[in-house]
């Protein structure tokens, strides 16, 4: 249960950038700090207003603050599932802290975090900025179709593959030996030291196709004007990249970097499918734990604590992301 | 800026309703029946055909085509003995069964028989909360108690304090697992050596199939479980099924720390760091390790009983539980299938009781030990071929249950040692840590748990 929440209001976090999208004024406008209209007649079309929120809040209280609250009422117990809880505080968030492997699983994803997010943002932005130079493009949406089917592949599938192809006797190794790097061959996902990149890169694979769609679609958007007065200015691809495309891209990286830093500190199902874990303790991370503390160490209030846990840093993450995209405009 | 205000908005509700819960003095869990001490004063009846028109409902794991088909066949024919009662049947995977179980047992009316692991996970947990019910009356009309090992059903009891391992009977296990060593005949034939048959010969025969170029084990850890079959080996061929049980019961006195603990990690790692078992041990998946065995990739596999449906099929595979020292009794790592026990809010018992009773016969073994699984109760008439695999892997347990020399997995020391220990034996396979440290981690686990117990 805690699982399926935690990815609810990760979704949800997740959206949030997204919709802005939709009305740019608005965003604008909030983006400026621009104050609403007062008054009389605001405040009574600002009540009407609410009245049509209702059944998306009912709904929205329903499946997701009342079963969120509940969740963060069981994280102050010690409770197994089955008999009456124990009333320990905050203890459990204490643990989530203190405990070296819970601290670890946290480490982590901090780790994963760079392979989801900060790699494959700057491989699309850099990508984006060679094919921005291309005189013409054909087959575009062909490309995009094919960028994207790594986010359209059910991740259990995605994580199999990928183990199959990392194994000891695996393609990966195969395709190393053949080309004389037979030095080079790895248990890549069973060694304690390569175990957690490993994981990383199956994440970078299936982001980058995402940062580079949302890249694409963001450099359709940049005025054509505005590269050739920097071509007219003399500028070379370098300074055209930074001058026009990046400043241009502003708001889909900030997209990108709010879905991919979710999609790394959420992380389960790559974990699970691959490593569950291991070897050792080397790829934990705050989700599997959760899974882990509340289905096999039947220990609900401490699968609780970290899961709220996740969700507030989750929650700071992304709106510190966001924030950038206030700040430079 | 509005956004933050949202988040705040939303936090606050959360922390009002959380406030409300916790103000309100509510604890989760908290309308559960208060823990066991109810004592059993009805009578107990054991002729089945007198209860009436009786349906009872049972949760199984075996969902595997032999267990399935033996489940079925026994259903069958227990209400071909007692027509007056129904059996309605539910097989789930048992990672399914583990988690969907805790909800169906809390629940108003769950199922009447249920397939329940052992350990302080499952079993324990569910004494706790009083979910299934104490079945000392039944298993003294029964004789359940004359039809096991003593140290063996003392995994099925569970203590009023909480202790596993003894106390109150909680339920019998129609079919029993064994740890040993699977090895390859042709490959040692090759190599000039005699199937071994204590842990001395074997550790002979390592070295001489390294130094002749044969893997001499194959190994998968990565599903983590494998690690706790090949240590619990060494272990309780350095050790002795004693120490083995004194260690996973917790009892006052044995220590992860013992020098022969110790000894059977050191062995562990130097296994690995010789090359006795495959380099990439930690990256291979047990299946991925079984069928390299059973293609001849090395010469042993260290594994239980339930590879012995898969192994069957190639002649070239034997099976043996070691002796600690040759000539003395095999000893091994090894227990009772998952108990069958009755739910407290079952209102069928007696007849719950009566197809327990009939599961764990001598009739119900015999279509287990004919499905290919190995039955706890030894009493049946059917005997397997001595020299197929089925018939080795059924004349080892029977010896083992003889000599009383079983060892229980170590993973039920304590509701987490599952992950800690196989997480520790990862990195001693590794050479990541020494066998003393990991000792210590070992010990530590189970300390932080007498203390919150």
């Amino acid at each position: 249960m805690q699982v399926a929440e935690q990815r609810d209001a990760v979704a949800g976090a997740a959206a949030a950038p997204t919709a802005r999208k939709g009305g740019p004024e608005a965003a604008e406008a909030e983006a400026y700090g621009i104050p609403r209209r007062r008054g009389r007649a605001g405040r009574r079309q600002q009540s009407i207003a609410y009245v049509y929120l209702l059944p998306a809040l009912a709904i929205y209280t329903l499946f997701l603050l009342v079963p969120l609250g509940h969740s963060a009422w069981i994280s102050l117990y010690r409770w197994d599932g089955l008999s009456p809880g124990t009333w320990v505080g905050l203890h459990n968030y204490a643990d989530a802290f203190t405990d070296p492997q819970l601290r670890a699983s946290f480490v982590h994803s901090l780790v994963l975090i760079v392979f989801y997010a900060i790699i494959p943002v700057g491989i699309g932005l850099l990508l984006a900025g060679v094919i921005v130079r291309a005189p013409r493009l054909r087959f575009l949406s062909a490309f995009r179709v094919v960028l994207f089917l790594p986010q359209v592949v059910a991740s259990v599938v995605v994580a199999t593959t990928w183990s199959m192809i990392m194994a000891p006797e695996g393609v990966l190794n195969d395709v190393l030996s053949a080309v004389g790097l037979g030095s080079l061959t790895n248990d890549w996902l069973g060694d304690f030291s390569t175990a957690l990149p490993a994981v990383g890169l199956i994440g970078t694979w299936t982001e980058i196709g995402l940062c580079l769609v949302l890249f694409l679609a963001g450099i359709g958007q940049i005025p054509r004007e505005l590269y050739e007065a920097a071509r007219l200015d003399g500028a070379g691809p370098v300074a055209e990249f930074f001058a026009v495309t990046l400043p241009g891209l502003r708001r889909q990286v900030v997209i990108a970097l709010a879905l991919t830093v979710t999609a790394a500190l959420r992380n389960f199902d790559v974990i699970f499918v691959t490593t569950r874990g291991g070897p050792g303790t080397a790829t934990t991370v705050p989700a599997f734990q959760v899974y882990h503390q509340a289905f096999e160490a039947n220990a609900v209030g401490s699968a609780s604590a970290i899961g709220i846990t996740l969700l507030v840093i989750i929650g700071v993450l992304v709106a510190a992301i966001n924030r950038l995209d206030v700040r430079d405009s | 800026m509005v956004r933050w205000n949202t988040a705040q908005r939303c936090a606050a509700m959360v922390c009002a309703a959380g406030a409300a819960l916790v103000g309100a003095g509510c604890s989760p869990g908290g309308d559960a029946a208060s823990p066991t001490s109810r004592s059993e004063t009805r009578t107990v009846v054991t002729d089945a055909s007198k209860l009436g028109q009786v349906t009872i409902t049972e949760w199984d794991k075996n969902t595997f085509a032999g267990p399935n088909q033996a489940m079925k066949e026994i259903n069958a024919r227990f209400e071909q003995k007692y027509p007056n009662i129904k059996v309605k049947r539910l097989a789930r995977a048992f990672e399914d069964l583990k988690t969907t179980l805790k909800l169906a047992l809390s629940s108003g009316t769950p199922p009447d028989v249920v397939q329940v692991n052992q350990g302080y996970g499952d079993l324990v947990a569910f004494t706790k909360a009083a979910l299934v019910r104490p079945l000392d009356p039944w298993a003294e009309a029964y004789g359940w108690e004359r039809r096991y090992p003593a140290t063996l059903l003392a995994q099925n009891r569970v203590g009023d304090d909480g202790t596993w391992g003894t106390g109150k009977l909680y339920g019998v296990s129609s079919t029993a697992e064994l740890v040993g060593v699977y090895y390859n005949k042709s490959v040692l034939a090759k190599a000039g050596l005699q199937p071994p048959t204590s842990y001395p010969e074997l550790v002979e025969q390592l070295a001489k199939l390294k130094a002749s170029g044969v893997q001499p084990i194959e190994f998968g850890a990565s599903t983590k479980s494998p690690t706790i079959h090949l240590f619990g080996t060494i272990l309780t061929s350095l050790a002795g099924p004693k120490l083995v049980n004194d260690l996973v019961f917790g009892r006052d006195g044995a220590s992860w720390k013992d020098p022969k603990a110790v000894q059977a990690l050191t062995t562990l790692g130097d296994w690995a760091k010789q090359g006795y078992i495959n380099k990439d041990a930690n990256g291979k998946t047990e299946a991925q390790a079984g069928a390299d065995f059973q293609k001849g990739k090395a010469a042993f596999y260290v594994s239980g009983s339930w590879w012995g449906g898969t192994f069957k099929s190639s002649d070239d595979v034997g099976f043996v539980a070691l002796a600690p020292s040759s000539g003395a009794a095999p000893a091994a790592l090894g227990g009772l299938g998952l108990l069958w026990a009755v739910t407290s809010k079952s209102p069928h018992p007696d007849a719950a009781a009566a197809y327990i009773d009939y599961l764990n016969g001598p009739e119900a073994a015999d279509i287990i030990a004919k499905s290919g699984d190995l039955p706890a109760n030894q009493g049946g008439a059917f005997k397997s071929p001595a020299d197929s695999l089925q018939g080795e892997l059924g004349s080892n347990i029977a010896k083992v249950l003889d000599a009383g020399t079983m060892a229980p997995y170590l993973d039920y020391a304590t509701p987490d040692f599952y992950d800690v220990i196989t997480a520790q034996l990862q990195q001693v396979i590794a050479g990541r840590t020494s066998a003393s440290q990991a000792a210590d981690a070992l010990q530590k686990e189970v300390d932080s748990f007498k203390s919150t117990k």
